[in-house]
């Protein structure tokens, strides 16, 4: 069980950051649009409401100038003004009209006035522009002193001008509209600027903020005003001569030659904005709070059992199946935790019925260990046992699969020249198998005895077999009986792979099929028989179906074909190393790929007898202290047949030089040395398992150096050539023969 | 747009549908007015009076105009005047005028009498010391009521009237009225006349030796615009009162003026027609932004009190009579067509379409007899 991977995000980040995307995104969203539009519409409202109230002013105080003008238009025209006794009418009118005062002037004199009056300043101003246009003129408006005067001409009946009519304006009209701060709330204010001859800025009247703002020019610049007494209208934000943001109106007022400048402090204006904003900023920050809680319960009761989970399966992860996760959540975590705690239940219980089972496997396997170990014990391993027969040499190898198998095979001798051998596959596998496979085998032996031919021994087993046979297995065998002085081989089979002969020639031959099922399974199954007669270095190879059936990786089988090149391929090899060769193709072959068969393969290989007569055969180990055995035996052979002492002498010197020189030579393990004495003819064969050498490739010595120069060995091979007149070598079946002919005098 | 594009006042009002066409274009480059583009539709009046009252009708009728621009002379108006009544639609009349009119139907952007003629008089008194006038004019009802209303004035601040004397409109016969202006030996000669006529007028009164230095002329239908079109210096030294001069100095006007000659060549003059006619535009677009609506009612509605930083100034309606405040201003006609600012009005002038001296029922009485007298035309046809 590895570890658990490091994450990196825990599921409450997670968790607050979606909470947080579904929450406070779209009211900041939603925020930030209704503080626009609630901006933007209170700006629109203020800026409507502002334009009402200037537009409300600016007609009031027109209406008041028009209705003054018009009212003194009418009473320089009456001829009340021009006729005696007009005093006391325009005292009257003076009065009911609001004027300040009203005056007459002729020629810069007053005629008349409602209140002391001098022809000075702006009143000589005024009337002398009325009386140059002829027609009612408003003054300018002065600020020092305040005054405001509208004068109209007067005519006579034939139209020419008599004098002026002066009235002087009661400015506090103009204040009090100027100054009505209705709809301005606190900060509201309305401001009359004319520009003065020297291009300053001028407030007329007084200011809601400032009382005495008629008293100085406005210092600041005032790009709002001043564009308003060019005839702009003007909306919006500005700076007023306070230097306040404010949002305002400026309207043209012609009569006076003013602008008036309705506006509201943005602070004020904004205020429910603000208060909007305050609000939405609480509510924010509460959602926010409440979303964060929210996110932490939630995660709290998510995560906390899922660690409890988390921990709880860690604990069983690392082997106590025993461990019971506590999940105090009623909800689907809850149920999580309980099943997860019936999976530790029903894990546990399965965990020891695997127990209980891998035990009982085990077992049984150990035994089928037991089983194939007794089973491989049946088989012959030793080898050099034949090994004094010099007729042959023999070499079998079974590769058991994994599973134990009914591969079976055995040799041995019937008598001094008679071999029986065998091959054979009890079908199935396993314990039933092995044992059908041991009671094969022992029936074969115990059978072969008796000397049956091979149809009889195969007919006789079967029947054996067939006794009491429940079981349905069978087994398929080879059988052969090799004389081993003639060559001749007798052969039965029973349904078994047909062996090979690979001749010494180089040819591989597949054995005549002859007639035979396999054994066990009819009782009065009969056998044919088969003969073959060897020559000399053939070579029998018997295998059983695991050989041909071995599967490569891609389930393709060794096959014949592959079998029988490589055969051909093989022919020189001794029979150990044809074996162990082939298992090397075989496992090359196969690969990784698993061995479902048992294998078994046989071979031997037939090297002749020599001759009839007397003779000596002795098997030597490859150690120099066996010549002093070899001498002793030749020198018997000598007595026993009365040969002379010198070709006695000269057979012990030629053997002992041969041999050692094999001895040291080769890399023999057992020599097998043959003397046979038969009509007048002394014949030595000397067969070893050593590696390839030829004793006559050896140079001839240089007879003419001093012995302890020559080089060793070359002497002793210098006599054999000489004493034995045919001598010859040949490697066969894996072994070198060195043969050697003497004819004897008689 | 209603102007006549033919004719012998297509040398004037061809300017002034110029200048129209420059206020729209310049609007609705700025996105137009309430969002949507201006369209103008230009029609001929042809110098004929009966054509701009048919006109006028095809606009209302058949174009759906929301507004006119248009008119020069008293004789196209006075007849446009009834059909937009009619319909109760508005247009916009961008020449100074003789007044005595005050149509709910016409926002009058040119002067009033009291904004030209009036205080070319007492200017004439006050600074030329004149007392001895000379008037003479097309014999329409401009100069007809002009003089009328000038004859009052003069007699009011005690001056004197030599001669009064008309032509024809188109007339090149000045010979004998020159004559007649020289033997009264006015102080000064108040010249109403018409379009080229006048060339031939100055030609006449220069050849039998009246000079400016000695008996100037102040003129009131003379500006820029048909100087052009004249050997001005012919007229150099003389006078002419408008409301406004190519010539001033200000930033807006000069900035006015430099987009006039790149839109239409640089040969080209500003007047005081043309200022009144583009301000016009502005006053209505002014309007019809604040009513919301293009609407005649709604615009109507919303154009009293409307004021616009002009060319020439800052000009207000009034919204008593639609007429517009304005400043007023003499020049001395100088040899380039172009004019010296002699004098100029402190404040704006109040529009006073009906001159003090009578009332406007009066007024109408005087206006119906002229009308009588060409036979129910604006003008002397001559027949």
């Amino acid at each position: 069980m590895g570890e658990l991977r490091q994450v990196k995000g825990s599921l409450a980040t997670q968790l607050l950051f979606w909470f947080l995307c579904i929450s406070v995104l779209p009211l900041a969203v939603m925020t930030w649009l209704t503080d626009r539009n609630a901006t933007r519409s209170l700006e629109a409202g203020v800026t409507s409401s502002l334009n009402a109230i200037g537009k409300r002013q600016v007609l009031q105080l027109q209406t008041y100038l028009e209705a003054r003008r018009a009212d003194l238009t009418v009473l320089a025209r009456s001829p009340v003004v021009h006729s005696s006794g007009h005093e006391e009418f325009l005292r009257y009118k003076c009065d009911v009209s609001g004027y300040l005062n009203l005056v007459l002037v002729r020629n810069r004199k007053v005629v008349f006035s409602a209140r002391p009056a001098e022809v000075t300043g702006l009143l000589a101003e005024v009337t002398e522009q009325a009386s140059t246009l002829l027609e009612t003129t408003t003054s300018r408006f002065a600020v020092h002193p305040r005054a405001l005067y509208l004068a109209a001409p007067v005519l006579d009946d034939a139209g020419r001008l008599l004098g002026t009519l002066a009235a002087e304006l009661d400015i506090r009209v103009i204040d009090r509209v100027v100054n009505d701060y209705t709809g301005l709330e606190r900060t509201g204010e309305t401001v009359l600027v004319t520009r003065m001859p020297d291009g300053d800025l001028q407030c007329l009247t007084p200011t809601r903020h400032d009382a005495t703002a008629m008293e100085h020019p406005l210092s600041a610049r005032l790009p709002a005003l001043s564009e308003g007494l060019d005839g702009v209208r003007l909306e919006g934000s500005t700076r007023d001569q306070r230097g306040r943001e404010v949002l305002a109106v400026v309207r043209y007022l012609p009569q006076l030659a003013a602008a008036v400048m309705v506006k509201q402090d943005r602070d004020e204006a904004f205020a429910p904005v603000r208060a909007l904003r305050q609000e939405t900023m609480v509510l924010g920050v509460g959602t926010l709070l409440l979303v964060l809680f929210a996110a932490w319960a939630c995660a709290r009761a998510l995560t906390e059992p899922l660690q409890q989970l988390t921990a709880g399966t860690e604990v069983v992860a690392s082997g106590d199946l025993g461990h019971r996760i506590e999940v105090s959540a009623d909800n689907e975590l809850g149920l999580l935790a309980q099943s997860f705690n019936r999976m530790s239940e029903r894990l546990a219980d399965s965990m020891q019925r695997l127990r209980e089972t891998i035990e009982t496997k085990e077992r049984i396997e150990s035994e089928l260990t037991i089983a194939r170990d007794i089973q491989q014990q049946l088989l012959p391993r030793i080898f050099p046992e034949f090994l004094h027969r010099p007729e042959f040499d023999a070499y079998a190898a079974v590769v058991p699969a994994k599973e134990v198998g009914g591969d079976l095979y055995d040799f041995f001798l019937l008598d001094e020249d008679h071999m029986c051998f065998m091959v054979g596959d009890v079908s199935g596998k396993g314990v039933p198998a092995a044992l059908f496979m041991a009671v094969t085998k022992t029936l074969f032996k115990a059978t072969a005895l008796n000397r049956p031919t091979m149809p009889e021994l195969l007919e006789r087993v079967n029947q054996e077999l067939c006794r009491d046979n429940d079981s349905g297995m069978f087994v398929t065998v080879f059988c052969a009986m090799l004389n081993f002085r003639t060559g001749h081989l007798s052969f039965a089979n029973a349904g078994h792979n047909l062996p090979y002969v690979l001749k010494a020639g180089g040819e591989v031959i597949p054995f005549p099929a002859t007639r035979g099922m396999g054994l066990g399974v009819l009782e009065e199954a009969q056998f044919a028989a088969g003969e073959l007669q060897l020559s000399e270095g053939d070579t029998l190879f018997l295998y059983t179906d695991g050989l041909t059936e071995a599967e490569d990786a891609e389930q393709k089988f060794f096959g014949d074909a592959r079998l029988r090149e490589m055969l051909t391929r093989s022919v020189r090899l001794s029979p150990r190393a044809l074996v162990n060769h082939t298992l090397e193709q075989i496992k090359s072959f196969a690969q990784e790929a698993p061995q479902s068969d048992d294998i078994t393969v046989l071979t031997l290989c037939f090297y002749a007898a020599h001759g009839g007569g007397e003779g000596l055969s002795m098997t030597l180990r490859s150690e120099l202290q066996e010549l002093e055995r070899l001498s002793e035996a030749v020198n018997a052979l000598g007595e026993a047949r009365t040969l002379p002492t010198r070709l006695v002498y000269q057979l012990d010197l030629a053997l002992e030089e041969l041999i050692s020189n094999i001895m040291n030579h080769g890399s023999a393990r057992l020599l097998q040395v043959d003397v046979t004495l038969a009509e007048r003819e002394l014949r030595v064969r000397v067969q070893d398992d050593g590696a390839e050498f030829n004793p006559f490739e050896l140079a001839t010595p240089d007879l003419d150096l001093d012995v302890d120069d020559r080089e060793i060995g070359g002497l002793g091979v210098h006599l054999v050539r000489t004493m034995f007149e045919h001598h010859e070598y040949a490697r066969v079946g894996g072994r070198n023969f060195v043969t050697l002919r003497k004819q004897l005098e008689a | 747009m209603l102007h006549s594009l033919s004719g012998n006042m297509a040398i004037s009002e061809r300017s002034v549908a110029d200048a129209t066409l420059m206020a729209i274009e310049e609007l609705n480059a700025r996105g137009g007015v309430l969002g949507r583009k201006l369209e103008p539709v230009l029609v001929d009046g042809a110098s004929q009076s009966d054509q701009f009252a048919r006109l006028t009708e095809q606009l209302i009728s058949h174009d759906n105009v929301k507004v006119i621009f248009g008119c020069w002379t008293s004789a196209s108006r006075r007849t446009v005047v009834p059909v937009l009544e009619k319909h109760n639609h508005l247009m916009f009349y961008p020449v100074q005028y003789e007044g005595l009119e005050q149509s709910s139907s016409v926002v009058y952007t040119g002067a009033a009498p009291n904004q030209q003629l009036i205080p070319a008089i007492n200017w004439c008194f006050d600074k030329l010391k004149a007392r001895r006038f000379f008037l003479v004019g097309s014999d329409y009802v401009y100069p007809r009521t002009a003089n009328a209303i000038a004859r009052l004035q003069i007699t009011a601040r005690g001056g004197t009237v030599v001669g009064e004397n008309y032509l024809l409109l188109g007339s090149q016969a000045t010979g004998p009225v020159a004559r007649q202006a020289v033997a009264a030996r006015p102080d000064v000669i108040l010249n109403t006349i018409n379009g080229d006529t006048n060339l031939a007028f100055f030609r006449e009164l220069r050849a039998a030796g009246v000079t400016p230095a000695r008996t100037p002329t102040v003129s009131f239908s003379l500006a820029e615009d048909e100087l052009r079109h004249m050997d001005s210096r012919l007229m150099a030294g003389d006078y002419a009162a408008w409301n406004y001069f190519q010539s001033l100095e200000s930033p807006r006007n000069r900035d006015f003026v430099a987009r006039f000659q790149r839109r239409y060549g640089s040969d080209r003059v500003t007047d005081d027609p043309i200022e009144a006619a583009y301000v016009g535009v502005y006053l209505w677009a002014q309007a019809a932004t604040e009513a919301g609506s293009p609407e005649v009612a709604d615009v109507r509605g919303a154009i009293g009190g409307q004021s616009y930083p002009a060319p020439g100034g800052p000009v207000s309606v009034d919204p008593a009579t639609q007429h517009t405040w304005k400043r007023v201003r003499i020049g001395q006609i100088e040899a380039d067509g172009q004019f010296k600012l002699v004098w100029s009005s402190q404040n704006l002038v109040q529009p006073e379409p009906f001159p003090f001296y009578r009332s406007p029922s009066e007024w109408a009485v005087f206006l119906q007899r002229l009308q009588d007298g060409w036979g129910g035309a604006w003008a002397n046809s001559g027949k």
